[in-house]
């Protein structure tokens, strides 16, 4: 798909080591990558991959151990603190797994928070609040409190927080993984929304495969590192996902291809299938 | 901006009840101290404020009516009397000493009033008679009531057997009451003939001063205005005191900080997940501390005002049950309690402002809700 907005994120050679020595944990290893606007990103993996430790450098709430993140051209790696908060409140829209929102407020006043944090004028900023309850179908909840919402809701009530301050760029960890089906499809919906018709970057990390309906480019995370996910196969042994290009220990049988996470599996699957001794 | 500070308190019900009930308690504790330590100084001394005199004439070194005997010889009386600006120079006889009261010593203060030019005698009579005759007395309400005692009933004083005919009111110090004899009759008790326990001048207005002056130049003899032997009487209060208010109200302070301190923490604590997600949202420490001031100063407040109340109820409880307390609650004391409830608010927000710093704000990441 081409993108005629320019790059609203762009991350080059970032690397997250944590620890030194032997006991050293690279939990982003040499990551590049750019989004456009109106882009959706889907960045998959296994967990302790390095997903969220990619978004929390690119939200500005991690500094990385080396390598730059850019929003809207600006490197955010540099910047001091001061201007990080900024960036955050101005140009990063966050939707969390777990909702985040403020218990004791209501929903509108949830969805106040970025506004009021960036100091905007009263009735601009409850015009804002009314028009995007109302475009989330929220207007009959807007003084309800957390507690009395349900899990759909409060993730409607998430996006619109992370949308109020109209930032180019919203980050989404899991978005579905608290809801059931039905919840989980109406926010996919939602941020798709947000991103073909607002024109927002969405960058999710989840582990979720409905995503990828949505999904512009699916890309896979292992290890700290990214790989296109249509370069990915699965190990037929163990079920990992292998990389095509990189995988040494392949298997050609009957037309069909197979590809290894290791020798190990190669030789357990050759066995167990009794594939004979001339097709590997 | 929304106040993320009100909505906090107001939300955790509890947890706000104990927050505003520690500094209504420590307020009410300092204000119901200096209220009472103020009745002490104020109702103290109302005796001898109320006495009709411009200058008090002690003996030397002898101004402190509780704890110093002052005696004067009485022929110094027409000395004093030819001191240009006099106008009228009287003798005051009193002393403190134990009354027999249904078996037991009782503290008093024994005066003999001249009941002709009616000067020293009881403030206020709230029942019965003011001059007391011949082997009659008048006492004050508090005597009266801790004793249990009542009009026509009998006490002895040096194996003497005095009628209470008056029941006086104001003539409470404390340490003792004031209780009133005929001066004909103190005079021969005390064995004070031609002697004076202070002598009570009266002057030209403008002349107060100068006889003072003149009055000091007569040997063993020391005289001051009625306000500087007022002082002089509150300054022994003032020493006993003080020092132990000053603690009480040390005390105070530290509960009340203590417990704001302790609430606005646990409550921060409990809520650091949130001041990271607004860590996340873009708020900077600064708004998260004015979050946390917010929090504390609204207690600070609402617990004064609390507190206030609570103090004015139980003050008005005080002397229903012991009469000896009277007690005084003063705007200035009002108001320097306000600034230490802000302060104690201040204060206690400094812990969970060293707590938000430390707070991360990637763990908003963190999937556990």
């Amino acid at each position: 798909m081409e993108f005629t907005h320019p790059e609203v994120l762009k991350i080059e050679k970032l690397s997250k080591v944590y620890g030194v020595g032997n006991i050293e944990v690279r939990a982003v290893d040499h990551v590049d990558l750019i989004a456009s606007g109106g882009e959706i990103i889907l960045i998959m993996g296994p967990s302790g991959s390095g997903k969220t430790t990619l978004i929390t450098i690119a939200g500005a709430l991690l500094k990385p151990t080396s390598g730059s993140v850019y929003i809207d051209g600006q490197n955010i790696v540099t910047l001091p603190e001061r201007e990080r908060i900024w960036l955050r409140r101005n140009k990063i829209g966050f939707v969390f797994q777990a909702f985040n929102l403020l218990s004791n407020l209501t929903t509108s006043e949830n969805v106040f928070i970025p506004l009021g944090l960036s100091g905007i004028n009263r009735s601009l900023a409850r015009k804002k609040v009314d028009g995007l309850l109302e475009e989330f179908d929220l207007g009959n909840r807007a003084s309800f409190t957390p507690e009395k919402l349900s899990g759909g809701e409060k993730q409607r009530v998430s996006i619109a927080r992370a949308l109020v301050n109209d930032p180019k760029l919203i980050l989404a960890d899991e978005p579905t993984a608290n809801l059931d089906s039905q919840r989980g499809r109406e926010v996919m919906r939602l941020l798709r929304s947000v991103a073909k018709n607002m024109g927002k970057t969405v960058i999710i990390v989840s582990h979720d495969q409905r995503l990828m309906e949505i999904a512009d480019r699916v890309l896979w995370m292992e290890d700290g590192r990214i790989k296109a996910f249509e370069n990915l196969e699965a190990d037929p042994n163990c079920g990992a996902s292998v990389e095509v290009r990189s995988s040494t220990p392949k298997l050609d049988y009957r037309g069909k291809k197979y590809f290894f996470c290791s020798k190990d599996c190669k030789s357990e699957y050759v066995q167990k299938n009794k594939i004979p001794a001339s097709y590997f | 901006m929304i106040s993320i500070a009100l909505r906090n308190l107001f939300g955790e019900k509890t947890r706000f009840v104990i927050s505003i009930g520690g500094v209504a308690f420590s307020v009410m504790l300092i204000l119901t101290i200096v209220s009472l330590f103020r009745g002490w100084q104020i109702r103290s001394t109302q005796y001898i404020r109320d006495i009709d005199t411009d200058i008090y004439v002690t003996q030397n070194g002898s101004s402190d009516i509780t704890s110093s005997a002052s005696i004067i010889p009485i022929e110094i009386k027409s000395q004093i009397e030819n001191i240009d600006g006099v106008t009228e120079v009287n003798r005051f006889i009193g002393r403190p000493l134990q009354f027999q009261i249904k078996d037991r010593d009782v503290n008093a203060y024994l005066v003999g009033y001249d009941t002709k030019k009616k000067i020293a005698g009881p403030t206020k009579i709230i029942k019965g008679k003011a001059e007391p005759g011949k082997d009659e007395i008048v006492l004050d309400k508090v005597l009266m009531t801790t004793n249990k005692l009542a009009i026509n009933e009998y006490i002895e004083i040096f194996d003497r057997p005095f009628k209470i005919v008056g029941i006086a009111e104001g003539a409470n110090m404390f340490v003792f009451q004031f209780s009133f004899i005929n001066q004909e009759e103190a005079k021969e008790i005390f064995k004070m003939d031609s002697l004076a326990t202070f002598l009570l001048v009266k002057t030209q207005k403008d002349k107060i001063q100068s006889v003072i002056d003149e009055v000091n130049k007569i040997d063993g003899l020391e005289a001051m205005d009625k306000a500087e032997f007022v002082e002089r009487n509150k300054r022994i209060l003032n020493e006993v005191f003080i020092p132990i208010i000053s603690v009480l109200v040390i005390i105070s302070i530290l509960v009340g900080t203590a417990v704001i301190g302790l609430t606005i923490y646990t409550a921060t604590v409990e809520k650091a997940r949130e001041f990271g997600v607004l860590k996340a949202l873009g708020a900077s420490n600064m708004q998260i501390y004015r979050i946390i001031f917010e929090q504390s100063l609204v207690s600070g407040v609402i617990g004064y005002i609390v507190g206030v109340a609570a103090t004015y109820f139980f003050l008005w409880l005080i002397p229903i049950y012991v009469p000896v307390f009277v007690t005084v609650t003063l705007l200035e004391d009002l108001a320097w309690v306000f600034g230490v409830s802000i302060l104690m608010s201040v204060i206690s927000s400094y812990t969970p402002v060293r707590r938000i710093v430390r707070i991360d704000p990637a763990l908003v990441f963190n999937s556990t809700r």
